[in-house]
């Protein structure tokens, strides 16, 4: 079985992780109290150590990201990495905590902490996505890509192009006017949300203008087929009707299939989005936070 | 400004719809106030037309691909191809009447109709970008905006009264509320006066102007304190707020080792580790001692540690606490009640000191110094030899001039309460002389008999004149047995008992000491009982007894100011 990125060399840096939570805290337990000379802070020498591990493990945290841009790529050395940029990640939280003994205000002290709160939690998601979200992409991919999916998209859009010129110019309308009002993807919100916003223009009878309604899932338009089906007057209407039915319905599977994985995909990157930017942050509010702790000594 | 748009449809066939627009611009998209619908390019493509059928083409994002390369926006010219995604377009010679012509045809594939959007990259900023962004954000608010005001203290009270980044953002946390003040609570520079430099003392002596060294320096060697910051013992910025340190640091990290500061040719201080029986020395007490024959030469204060031999308070009073306290030997003068302490001792309003006990406050409603049983209002002034002796001749020159006085107190001299003095109607000399003889009988009398030499130690000369006969010891009691401590007994009065006496009485032994000399003040063990820091009890830090600015101290902003702490002896 593959080792996996948390249990990497028997869960070596969660041993290590561990490790430095206690010795973190033991730190933290030797200052403060009534005897000490200050309370628990920043400013005693524990609170130096602490916030100059957290400084190092953030800047080390940090070149790491720069360093392996890729998950997704298996080399063992790299899922070692990723294994210690989680652990480690994960118990800067406490170490920095510890630093700053729970000292909250308005200052780039804090501005520093809580950009940091923001990345590591981001992370979490990003280890949440990373673990859980391939094995859905690739269940749905099930060896077709989005190019293929695209293509085959393509093909029955065609097909339907062509089938649709033998249907009357009503059916015709809507046909195309599905066909081309079907969106798919959209901003980066959007695809996120993976939302069916296509639409159909309906036919006005006689007199009435067309108007547009939803058509979530293809579903306007099957029905629409689908009510035709019987009152077609001839054979080929009705051998055309089921022909557009059933691309409709490859079309609608396809279409379903090529949102969720654009949301996959997006969901897959889009907290690095977050997470590096945050962390660009984090590394200048820790440079402020450290010029300005001895600029004000 | 017309437009046309040639739209091919079918499949190679050559058939185009041709459509007419009219604006100053013509858009194309998939918004759906596009004039030319467009599905799947989801980027407002813009086309102006700039005469002879040429035109400019903008699009909201880089989806204009011309020679493979894309773009978001480009000049065309009649006869120029572009591509928008999933669709080929062509500029053509416009018609007479036309300033702009377009023929549009779709891609074979409509694979390109939704390239464009599943793409995340092509929709968000580009990660590099946000993360520059961000970080001189943080740099400019964090840092660059707020320093302004290092080098400009108008900019730097311009940023502090506006919403814009002060270096308030730099404070580390909140000030204790005796520095919520003005000048000092929004001008971080009243303290921080010199970037990347430690707050100096100079800055707090500003304004804390009359305080005291620990230590005079005068006495001590100025150099081996030199290294003694106000920030070392006071630091502000914490949560919970202490401007104090209270550590025990605080002062054994000096007094554990005195003899690096020990003063050549005097005794050096006992060590100090801690507040328990083994680390902290026997209390040292305060004695007042006379100097010369009954304190004819006043009183020293020599400090003074219990040994084996109890220590003896060398005051001249005869007084006992025990016979005092007796209810059955002494009561209230109106009530009868019994004495308790409160009796004569009246605490201060600083909760630690007496209110010193006098003669004429606390002892003459019973001792009184009447000495003549005619007028025994009339009483000897207290504290004045002279004046007393000058008082009963007076007296009794006045009794013995006076015919008609004289006459009177005869008549009942034979009720002189027996054993008192002899009668005095057996003078028969001058009113003066009757009178002097008078008077020193009743001195022989008050201070060898009664009177002064209840409390006093009386000496008696020999010589003959009334004046130099008698030598009243003065007396002086201790104000203060721990000058140098600090103890409030308020709090430790308020402890229960059914006696008010007992919590004094557990201190203090009153009541079974016969002698004035016993010192009644509790020693270091009374204090650990309960305050032993190695028993976890109601542990006490040292500034709770000790204070560390001495009045004896060398006043600070001149010792600070001078450069007597960079090592130089005064």
């Amino acid at each position: 079985m593959r080792e996996s990125l948390l249990g990497w060399h028997h869960y070596r840096y969660l041993k290590w992780a561990l490790a430095l939570l206690v010795i973190s805290v033991v730190l933290y337990a030797t200052q403060g109290g009534s005897g000490a000379a200050q309370p628990a802070n920043g400013g005693t020498w524990q609170g130096y150590v602490l916030g100059t591990v957290g400084a190092l493990l953030i800047v080390w945290l940090s070149a790491l990201g720069i360093r392996k841009r890729s998950y997704r790529s298996n080399a063992g050395t790299v899922q070692g990495w990723a294994s210690a940029h989680v652990y480690l990640g994960t118990i800067l939280l406490v170490v920095a905590t510890l630093h700053c003994a729970l000292q909250f205000g308005i200052n780039v002290h804090t501005l520093a902490y809580v950009l940091m709160c923001a990345v590591i939690f981001s992370g979490f998601f990003g280890l949440y996505a990373y673990l859980h979200l391939p094995g859905r992409l690739a269940a749905l991919e099930s060896g077709v890509d989005q190019q293929g999916r695209l293509e085959e998209l393509a093909k029955v859009d065609g097909r339907i192009r062509d089938a649709s010129e033998r249907c009357d110019a009503n059916l015709q309308s809507l046909v195309i006017s599905a066909l081309e009002l079907t969106r798919v993807g959209g901003s980066a919100w959007q695809q996120l949300l993976a939302r069916d916003r296509s639409r159909v223009m309906i036919p006005g009878a006689d007199d009435q203008k067309s108007r547009a309604a939803s058509n979530t899932e293809q579903e306007v338009v099957l029905r629409h087929l689908a009510a035709r089906i019987p009152d077609a007057r001839k054979q080929s209407e009705a051998e055309v009707l089921n022909e557009l039915l059933a691309l409709f319905g490859r079309r609608q599977v396809l279409l379903h299939q090529l949102r969720r994985e654009v949301q996959l995909r997006g969901l897959l990157k889009i907290w690095l989005y977050v997470h590096i930017p945050l962390t660009a942050g984090l590394l200048v509010a820790l440079l402020v936070h450290i010029v300005v702790v001895f600029l004000y000594w | 400004m017309y437009f046309l748009v040639r739209k091919l449809t079918g499949r190679g066939s050559g058939e185009a719809l041709e459509t007419e627009y009219q604006g100053d611009k013509l858009t194309l998209g998939a918004e759906p106030n596009a004039m030319v619908p467009l599905p799947g390019v989801e980027a407002d493509v813009t086309v102006l037309a700039e005469g002879g059928g040429g035109g400019r083409i903008t699009a909201r994002r880089p989806v204009i691909t011309v020679d493979g390369v894309a773009s978001r926006r480009a000049s065309l010219q009649p006869g120029d191809s572009f591509g928008l995604p999933g669709y080929a377009l062509e500029v053509i010679a416009p018609p007479q009447g036309f300033d702009f012509a377009l023929q549009l045809a779709t891609e074979g594939k409509p694979v390109s109709a939704f390239a464009g959007n599943v793409n995340l990259e092509e929709h968000t900023w580009s990660i590099r970008r946000s993360s520059w962004v961000l970080a001189l954000l943080v740099l400019a608010v964090a840092l660059v905006i707020p320093a302004l005001g290092l080098w400009r203290a108008d900019v730097a009270s311009t940023l502090r009264s506006t919403p814009l980044p002060d270096d308030g953002l730099w404070s580390s946390g909140p000030l204790v509320s005796a520095h919520q003040a003005a000048g000092v609570s929004q001008e971080c520079q009243a303290c921080h006066q010199t970037p990347f430099v430690m707050v100096e003392d100079a800055a707090c002596l500003d304004c804390h102007r009359g305080v005291n060294e620990h230590v005079d320096l005068a006495v001590h060697d100025a150099h081996a304190f030199s290294e003694v910051r106000c920030g070392a013992c006071h630091r502000e910025h914490n949560e919970p707020a202490m401007i104090t340190r209270r550590d025990k640091g605080l002062c054994v990290d000096c007094h554990a080792e005195p003899e690096t500061w020990a003063v050549a040719g005097e005794q050096t201080m006992a060590a100090v580790e801690a507040f328990t029986a083994a680390a902290h020395p026997e209390f040292q007490l305060a004695l007042l001692e006379p100097q010369g024959p009954g304190a004819a030469h006043g009183w020293e204060i020599n400090r003074q540690r219990p040994g084996a031999e109890p220590l003896r308070e060398q005051s001249n009073l005869k007084f006992t606490h025990e016979v005092h306290l007796d209810p059955a030997k002494v009561q209230h003068e109106g009530s009868g009640e019994a004495l308790e302490c409160a009796s004569c001792h009246t605490l201060k309003d600083d909760g630690e000191h007496f209110e010193p006990i006098t003669m004429d406050a606390h002892c003459r409603s019973c001792h009184g110094l009447s000495f003549d049983i005619f007028e025994p209002e009339l009483e000897l002034p207290h504290g004045d030899l002279r004046a007393a002796i000058v008082a009963m001749e007076a007296h009794f020159i006045r009794e013995f001039t006076d015919p008609e006085l004289r006459r009177q107190r005869a008549a009942e001299k034979p009720r002189r309460v027996p054993g008192k003095r002899d009668s005095a109607a057996s003078c028969e000399g001058s009113g003066l002389d009757c009178g002097r003889a008078e008077a020193l009988k009743e001195a022989q009398y008050q201070f060898a008999n009664t009177g002064c030499i209840t409390c006093h130690e009386v000496m008696e000369t020999g010589l003959e004149d009334i004046n130099d006969r008698w030598f009243v010891q003065p007396i002086r009691l201790t104000g203060d047995w721990y000058p140098h401590a600090r103890f409030d007994h308020t709090s430790h009065l308020s402890r229960a008992s059914d006696r008010p006496d007992e919590v004094c009485e557990s201190c203090h032994e009153a009541s079974v000491s016969d002698s004035a000399g016993d010192i009644l003040m509790p020693a270091r063990d009374d204090c650990l009982g309960c305050h032993a820091e190695d028993t976890g009890a109601a542990a006490l830090d040292c500034v709770s007894c000790h204070a560390f600015h001495q009045a004896t101290g060398t006043l600070s902003r001149v010792a600070r100011d001078s450069a007597i702490l960079q090592g130089e002896k005064p």
